[in-house]
């Protein structure tokens, strides 16, 4: 009884600690699994690759093109932005944001190429990846981004 | 060129620190830091107090004089109670200072020196004294505690952000005020070395201004007996014990061999 009254009566330290403690696990989780796709789908579409150059050398071997993108939201989980939010203290590297914008560019690029195969797509050329930041400006920003990448996907005669 | 698939083996865009690790680095250093600012301004303190100009002593001490609901106008039974800190001030050496006291409609005895010379006795104080030399005392120890400048250290380390704060945005805005008035808000705290001080300073003003010490030490044996009695007097709570009060200033009086005369009856009358 005792013990349920002092959390009670801290309630806002409480909400911070079981946030901060949830963040950390199911972001910890989700990443994996997260990564685990990531991984899986990248080997499957070895076979269609997306390069950034602008034109292939011979055009008359192009039967058909279509515009292909893939675009993701994802949110930081509140562990890491508490991390991220030291950090704006005293500077430096933020790696706790790094697997977000990694997970982030994966993702679209990986949403992109499965519409390519879709269209029976050769390849994708002049790819190119945007990142932007969503409801930074709002007051208890939820610190999440949008990913999206696009490209031309090409057909080419055999 | 042939191009031949490869999938990614090492991922170059992530660093490999672990976060619970950079937590605690981050925490750490904070704490570190909220820790070493804590400890200076602790440092701080004794200089502060110190240097403080009179000025800005005083602008504190208008805000304190405000927040006891004190007036400046003077009651006869306080322009009798000046006269004698007055009486006792004119012994001090080289002391330019000015000093005020305030009678505060209060049952509990207690006295307090704050910041600006404003010194505060209570009603019930001098109810509980028989005798001038008795209050003469405790004033002579207040005045010690002014001039050990305990009654800025007392404030403790609010003192030093008030100041910095003065010198630095000045006094009207708005951080110095309400530092200011956070300051005047917070409990003096004084150690018992400091009581001590006063003490030993107060029974050489005592002894200066009668030629004798008689009533030095009576109120403290009055403390004493209310001790005895079990009922905890709210003056004594940050005090050394009265016992060893009295214990320390009779040996005081034995080691530079002041007299005891005849005490002179207190002219405040209360009714």
């Amino acid at each position: 009884m005792e013990m349920l009254e002092a959390i009670l009566q801290n309630i806002n330290v409480a909400t911070i600690l079981v946030l901060f403690t949830l963040g950390y696990i199911a972001g910890t989780i989700a990443e994996k699994v997260h990564y685990k796709s990531i991984k899986q789908r990248e080997k499957d579409l070895l076979n269609l690759p997306a390069i950034t150059s602008k034109e292939l050398v011979d055009r008359e071997k192009i039967k058909n093109a279509a515009l292909v993108d893939g675009s993701v939201v994802i949110s930081q989980d509140y562990f890491k932005r508490f991390l991220a939010s030291l950090r704006n203290i005293f500077g430096g590297e933020i790696a706790s944001y790094e697997t977000l914008l990694d997970r982030g560019r994966r993702e679209a690029i990986l949403r992109m190429k499965e519409e390519a195969k879709k269209l029976g797509a050769t390849m994708i050329i002049n790819m190119r990846v945007e990142t932007s930041s969503i409801g930074m400006r709002a007051k208890g920003s939820i610190g999440s981004i949008e990913v999206y990448a696009y490209g031309t996907a090409v057909e080419i005669h055999p | 060129m042939k191009y031949i698939p490869k999938e990614i083996q090492e991922n170059v865009n992530i660093s490999k620190v672990s976060p619970i690790k950079e937590l605690v680095i981050l925490l750490g250093s904070i704490l570190g830091i909220v820790l070493f600012i804590y400890i200076s301004l602790g440092f701080a303190i004794d200089i502060v107090a110190q240097k403080m100009p009179p000025n800005m002593e005083k602008q504190l001490g208008k805000i304190y004089v405000r927040n006891f609901g004190l007036k400046e106008t003077r009651t006869p039974e306080e322009a009798n109670l000046q006269e004698l800190l007055d009486r006792l001030k004119a012994r001090l050496p080289g002391e330019e200072k000015e000093f005020q006291i305030h009678l505060m409609k209060v049952k509990e005895a207690n006295a307090l020196a704050l910041p600006g010379g404003h010194v505060i006795v209570t009603e019930g104080l001098i109810k509980k004294v028989d005798s001038e030399n008795e209050l003469a005392m405790i004033l002579a120890h207040e005045l010690g505690h002014f001039a050990n400048r305990d009654h800025l250290k007392g404030i403790g380390r609010g003192l030093v952000l008030t100041v910095f704060s003065i010198a630095v945005l000045g006094k009207d805005n708005p951080a110095s005020v309400f530092l200011k008035d956070m300051v005047a808000r917070t409990e003096m705290k004084f150690s018992q070395r400091q009581e001590k001080q006063a003490d030993e300073f107060g029974i050489h003003l005592l002894a200066k201004a009668y030629g004798h010490c008689a009533g030095a030490i009576d109120f403290f044996e009055k403390l004493q007996k209310e001790q005895k009695h079990g009922k905890l007097a709210h003056f004594f709570s940050t005090h050394p014990s009265p016992e060893d009060r009295v214990k320390n200033l009779n040996k005081i009086i034995k080691e530079n061999n002041y007299m005891i005369g005849t005490k002179t009856p207190l002219r405040t009358r209360l009714d």
